[in-house]
């Protein structure tokens, strides 16, 4: 499975890829939200994890971008946030064609847990 | 007891009921009047008084009564009452005196009273009874006042009551006609608006005591109120002489001239400033609690950020799988790290989850629910730290009931977590228990969290749930926590609909349970 992080936190894209990887997936990773989309844009991932508060171009810039662009059902994206207001952004998301919700900070086992899946669900 | 004399009425002998002349001593001099010094005291709507005898026959009647008839007193006296009735109603006022006769009681009336000249005025009249020593009526005085002074004098009152009302207003008053020009204004608005008499006033424009800002509103509800003559209250920003503006809340109400044609409004100005200032200092509050919680927000977020990589690199660490085997001591630091590491989640999640509930934020993702599949879950996720404590937890449902509920899973074993954690804290190593069950009771799930700790006494069981309430502060605080957890959990089942309580007994053990409908019901917002 390929999967893409979008995060600006180094830290937790380390951790994301080294979990990831250690499950023998293909992880590849983007520092803010309009690189995310340019690499959506070029390549074909199987799952993308989306966080929400990124400086410049945030993770609601990157769902509403790629909506435009009709790039939702390309991959599962599953929103992978510390924000608060988890309510109102699953509210604002509400039929945009997210997969699901990974509050941060993330246990291992639940990572893995949504990484196993999503691989299920694509088999 | 009622006494009688006989007194000698300009010739002829009446028996008199004390009883009702004794507030008249001087009756035979005034006729009932009282006397009066002031020299303008004017005699408005003065009383008539004439009275009659059983055959109807005046007796007796005061001057205002003769000035009236236009006839003198001495030549009234002996005439039939019918001299001063008109024609058409001689036969209603035969009718009332005969009912008078058989019943001793006289009528509040209108009638008619006609003058010497013919002229006929109508009167509201009341009688008092004259009773002889034997009981028997002996005759009536009839007390009339005319009709159109009476209303002559109301209309006066009604109108000095609006003169006084409009002049001496703490309110501001103004009248203007169709074109808004002012034609009249109260002490009040010319004080407040810093003028000295109604002439400098008088023929302005409403405008020019209008602020610029609102102009426009002004000229929009006057020209509503031209087209339409309906007028509503709204927010102006009043100009005084000097150039300072205040905010004010303007009320008219119309004027008809007497054939019903509206001639201009009049309105009632109130100074809003202290309103306003109420108003600004709402709105800054509001700005503050707005800030107060996006700081929260943030803050809570910057907490959690580095939280995810420490807790995630350390779990990695303890899997011998992902980053190689660690020696004993190794894995002993990072068990500590993380163990304070998801305290430290806990905690940021608790203050949060408190703040949510506060502002009654929290919302509830009701979803139809198994929790037998929810109680062994619970059961898996406890094990290891009851090997840990060496304790022994078990969480499962009573018999063999299939219990399906609606409500929100996460905030449910949130609750459950949470107060066997408590439990946990309070019972003795090695011999302790925590057995958490659940069951139906009637058309409700009950769900129980009993240990054999220590126990809380009576008198502190209902302040558990309060907020930052910590139960043992005593104890040199070895049971740890922000004394959150508790308050959270009601907040939770309450905002699930739920109730929660305890029961406990010193030294033997405590049971947190907590009873949540079958179904929340159609309401999925957080509770009010």
């Amino acid at each position: 499975m390929r999967v893409l992080q979008i995060d600006d936190n180094d830290d937790i894209r380390k951790f994301v890829g080294m979990t990831v990887s250690s499950m023998g997936h293909d992880y590849e990773s983007a520092d803010g939200g309009r690189k995310g989309v340019e690499m959506i844009e070029n390549n074909q991932y199987d799952m993308v994890l989306l966080d929400m508060s990124m400086p410049e171009f945030s993770g609601i810039d990157v769902i509403n971008d790629l909506s435009s662009k009709n790039l939702m059902t390309k991959q599962k994206i599953v929103i992978f946030s510390a924000s608060v207001k988890k309510d109102d952004i699953i509210e604002e998301l509400q039929g945009k064609g997210i997969h699901s919700f990974l509050p941060k900070p993330v246990d291992i086992d639940e990572l893995i847990d949504k990484l196993t899946e999503i691989e299920d669900e694509i088999k | 007891m009622t006494q009688f004399y006989n007194v000698q009425l300009r010739g002829q002998l009446v028996n008199l009921n004390i009883s009702q002349y004794t507030l008249f001593p001087q009756m035979e001099k005034h006729n009932g009047e009282n006397q009066i010094k002031h020299p303008r005291l004017k005699k408005m709507v003065p009383e008539l008084r004439r009275t009659i005898n059983m055959d109807g026959i005046i007796i007796d009647c005061n001057e205002y009564y003769a000035d009236k008839i236009g006839q003198s007193i001495d030549e009234i006296i002996g005439l039939h009452a019918d001299e001063h009735t008109p024609p058409d109603d001689r036969e209603k006022f035969h009718e009332e005196f005969e009912y008078w006769k058989k019943t001793k009681t006289g009528k509040k009336i209108l009638i008619n009273i006609m003058a010497k000249d013919g002229t006929i005025m109508e009167m509201i009249s009341s009688i008092k009874s004259h009773i002889g020593e034997d009981g028997e009526l002996t005759g009536r005085t009839a007390i009339m006042m005319d009709l159109n002074e009476l209303k002559e004098f109301q209309k006066i009152v009604m109108l000095r009551k609006f003169e006084s009302l409009y002049e001496n207003s703490p309110d501001l008053y103004r009248t203007v006609n169709y074109n808004g020009t002012i034609v009249d204004c109260n002490k009040a608005y010319l004080r407040e608006l810093g003028y000295d008499s109604k002439e400098d006033v008088v023929g302005m424009n409403l405008l020019e005591h209008t602020s610029e800002k609102s102009i426009d509103i002004m000229r929009i509800n006057m020209a509503n109120w031209r087209n339409t003559g309906a007028g509503k209250t709204s927010e102006i920003w009043m100009k005084r002489r000097d150039g300072t503006e205040f905010p004010s809340i303007l009320t008219p109400t119309n004027i008809h001239d007497k054939d019903g044609n509206l001639i201009g409004r009049n309105v009632v100005i109130k100074d809003a400033t202290s309103m306003y200032e109420t108003k600004q200092m709402l709105s800054e509050q509001k700005k503050i609690d707005r800030m107060k919680e996006e700081f929260l927000s943030v803050v809570t977020h910057e907490l959690k950020s580095p939280l995810t990589p420490i807790i995630g690199f350390a779990q990695a660490l303890t899997r011998p799988k992902m980053l190689g085997e660690l020696n004993e001591k190794q894995n002993d630091a990072v068990i500590t790290i993380l163990s304070n590491a998801t305290r430290l989640r806990k905690l940021i999640g608790d203050m949060l989850d408190a703040h949510k509930l506060e502002l009654k934020k929290m919302r509830f993702d009701l979803k139809e629910m198994s929790v037998n599949d929810l109680m062994s879950h619970i059961d898996k996720s406890f094990q290891l730290t009851a090997k840990e404590k060496g304790v022994s937890i078990h969480c499962n449902v009573k018999g063999n009931d299939e219990i399906m509920i609606t409500s929100d899973r996460d905030r449910v074993e949130q609750v459950i977590t949470n107060l066997t954690y408590n439990a946990i804290d309070f019972i003795p190593k090695d011999t302790g228990t925590v057995t958490v069950t659940a069951e139906y009771v009637g058309s409700e799930v009950q769900f129980s969290v009993v240990d054999n700790g220590i126990g809380i006494p009576p008198e502190k069981q209902k302040e558990l749930f309060k907020k930052f309430y910590q139960a043992n502060t005593s104890h040199d605080r070895k049971h740890g926590g922000t004394g959150l957890g508790l308050s959270i959990c009601k907040g939770i089942v309450e905002g699930l609909g739920g109730k929660i309580g305890v029961e406990s007994t010193e030294n033997v053990g405590s049971n947190f349970y907590f009873i949540l409908p079958v179904k929340r019901g159609d309401n999925e917002s957080s509770p009010d």
